[in-house]
């Protein structure tokens, strides 16, 4: 800063600038001021596009794009819906499903969610025989009263669901006709509005919780589930 | 201004820690002390050529590419943004959800200057200009201890930065020896009150981290400390402090224009963060729940130790305050908390970045018998070896 008129400050010691220069530098503070300000009123209002918004900025659902194959699913096996696991993979979550770590269960940050799923030629050869899928459920809070949650194959709505506790185990019967001939399916749960813990009052996380979704097992409708099937 | 108070015999506490407090000198005092200080380039080449040497041994032994370790994980970010510029859409790593938003532009922009466009081998010419950098700004460190801190050991400092657990980073392709660098020269303006040139320096921080956004924070906060509410009268009569209050975060601000003009979203820097899991957070939660893994799960080091990493951090932003560093604790203090509300990951390495956590250690050192200070940073210097042995396998917890 050029040394002026000005009297000394008894800390800094540097002398302070003249009224003249006082006014360009205001003058320049007010400048960089407004362009930042501009710059901020512009981040509020990104044009991105849904996939962008959705993932990177209201972290409504676990991938950006779906990627990857949906795997076939074994009956009676018993899938954990976790990051890094089969069913965690992009191509089966990426609609409204969130789990930012491996270890953290699959949370619904969406009314909304849909899963896409696949079952194995035997199961359900050219989409000749239904299915019966069982999830593991539960609905945040914890505390929450039991609340009906809406089951669609594709477009159809087939049951509706009172989910309220913990790892509760919920089944609904796939029919035939719901199955396309490659075997895959599409389910949706429609659930109350997630709500964020920290509209809960619980913690800071102001990011939504709904549903979650800790495993998914599949068997056919005969009951007749294979001897390696984990409860 | 000087804080200090002779103790007397009967002293309480809060008049035994007024005796840890530093010595500020006027700027006019500060200058005197910047222009007399002799700085010993000699010792800084000698260290840095050293150590270097030594981990050069250590690839070499181990059939490993010192310049291409030197350039993995984020270097490798750096060098695309060098070649290609910034992403339009992300397509990065295995979930196709990262880009090189997160990189600050200054760092690979030296890096095209230097490599001349791209026609030299990025990653020879990234080693030496952030080694360059890192020699720039050990000599800017030892003028800033002249100033603030009279008759420090500068070559303990020197050998200290140079050799010390994750140094090797101020070697790699990334831009904590241009943080120092830039760092150190606003610190050493600012107590010269050379307020133009601060301007210039801290646009130039936030245009390298994100956490360069902070100095003019820290700034405030010293202000507040000093001059109490007269801090905001003052503003009104010193418009240079308030120029650097808004110069200080332009070099972000350019950035997002930037990131605005490539994606659409001027935050892309901040919101690409969910591609390395980096939420939001409490910092402290964090801190308690990485530590909790020393007695849940001590075979989950990674955590424990960033967080215990991160305990240590705590410890030494408490000495800068004890010190009445205010400046200094406040850049330490954002530093460590802003990236510890959205994890522990890299929390040794954002702390390394920041001289003034260093320049704390120091400080620290500088109170213990002298053989016994020299003999810590030889440990150091030796652990650190393990460290760069580690790096060059690529281990995920140095990232």
């Amino acid at each position: 800063m050029t040394p002026s008129s000005g009297s000394s400050d008894a800390l800094y010691g540097a002398p302070r600038p003249r009224r003249s220069q006082r006014v360009w530098w205001l003058l320049a503070t007010v400048v960089v001021l407004a362009f930042e300000l501009t710059l901020l009123w512009l981040a509020r209002t990104p044009r991105v596009d849904d996939h962008y918004r959705r993932y990177f900025i209201e972290h409504a659902t676990t991938c950006y794009r779906p990627m990857g194959e949906v795997p076939v699913l074994t009956p009676g096996e018993r899938y954990p819906i976790r990051k890094g696991e089969p069913l965690g993979n992009c191509g089966v979550l990426w609609a409204g499903f969130y789990s930012p770590q491996p270890d953290v269960p699959v949370s619904a940050r969406l009314a909304e969610v849909t899963l896409r799923l696949r079952v194995a030629p035997e199961v359900s050869p050219a989409g000749s025989q239904a299915v019966v899928v069982a999830l593991e459920l539960s609905r945040f809070p914890d505390s929450a009263a039991a609340l009906p949650v809406e089951v669609m194959i594709g477009e159809q709505t087939v049951t509706r669901w009172p989910v309220g506790g913990r790892y509760e185990r919920f089944e609904v019967e796939v029919p035939a006709a719901l199955i396309a001939s490659d075997g895959s399916f599409s389910l949706t749960l429609k659930g109350p509005p997630p709500i964020a813990p920290r509209d809960a009052g619980l913690d800071a996380n102001k990011f939504p919780v709904g549903l979650r979704l800790d495993a998914l097992t599949l068997r056919s409708p005969l009951g007749l589930t294979p001897a390696r099937a984990q409860p | 201004m000087n804080d200090s108070v002779t103790a007397g015999p009967r002293s309480t506490l809060g008049e035994r820690l007024k005796t840890l407090a530093a010595e500020t000198p006027p700027p006019a005092e500060a200058l005197a002390r910047a222009q007399a200080v002799r700085i010993p380039w000699g010792h800084i080449l000698l260290a840095l050529l050293v150590t270097r040497a030594v981990w050069l041994a250590i690839a070499l032994w181990g059939d490993h590419s010192y310049l291409h370790a030197m350039a993995q994980f984020d270097g490798s970010w750096f060098k695309g943004i060098m070649t290609r510029g910034y992403d339009v859409e992300a397509r990065g790593m295995s979930d196709g959800d990262a880009a090189n938003w997160a990189f600050f532009p200054l760092y690979p922009a030296l890096l095209w200057l230097v490599t001349l466009g791209g026609q030299l081998d990025p990653e020879l010419m990234g080693v030496l200009l952030s080694n360059a950098l890192l020699a720039v700004a050990l000599g800017l460190g030892c003028r800033y201890l002249a100033i603030t801190r009279p008759g420090a050991p500068l070559l303990l400092f020197v050998w200290l930065a140079a050799s010390m657990p994750y140094s090797f980073y101020f070697s790699a392709l990334y831009s904590e020896s241009l943080f120092w660098l830039l760092c150190l020269a606003s610190l050493i303006d600012w107590r010269c009150q050379r307020t133009g040139r601060v301007m210039l320096w801290t646009l130039l921080l936030s245009m390298t981290r994100a956490t360069g956004v902070f100095w003019v924070i820290a700034m405030g906060i010293e202000l507040v400390a000093r001059l109490r509410l007269r801090a905001f009268a003052e503003l009104w009569r010193r418009p240079d402090w308030l120029l650097i209050g808004v110069v200080g975060p332009l070099g972000l601000f350019l950035f997002m224009a930037l990131l605005y003009h490539r994606t659409g979203d001027a935050l892309a820097f901040s919101h690409v963060q969910i591609s390395w899991g980096r939420e939001m957070g409490n910092p402290l939660t964090n801190l308690i729940e990485g530590l909790s893994y020393w007695q849940s799960a001590p075979e989950t080091l990674r955590p424990a130790w960033q967080a215990s990493m991160a305990l240590v951090g705590v410890g030494l932003i408490g000495w800068l305050g004890v010190q009445r560093r205010w400046l200094e604790m406040g850049l330490a203090g954002f530093t460590l908390f802003v990236p510890l509300a959205t994890g522990l990951d890299a929390i040794p390495r954002y702390m390394i970045g920041m001289p003034v956590f260093v320049l704390a250690l120091h400080d620290l050192l500088t109170r213990l018998p002298r053989m016994l200070a020299w003999g810590l940073v030889m440990l150091g210097a030796l652990a650190n070896l393990w460290l760069v042995e580690n790096w060059y396998d690529t281990v995920f917890w140095l990232v």
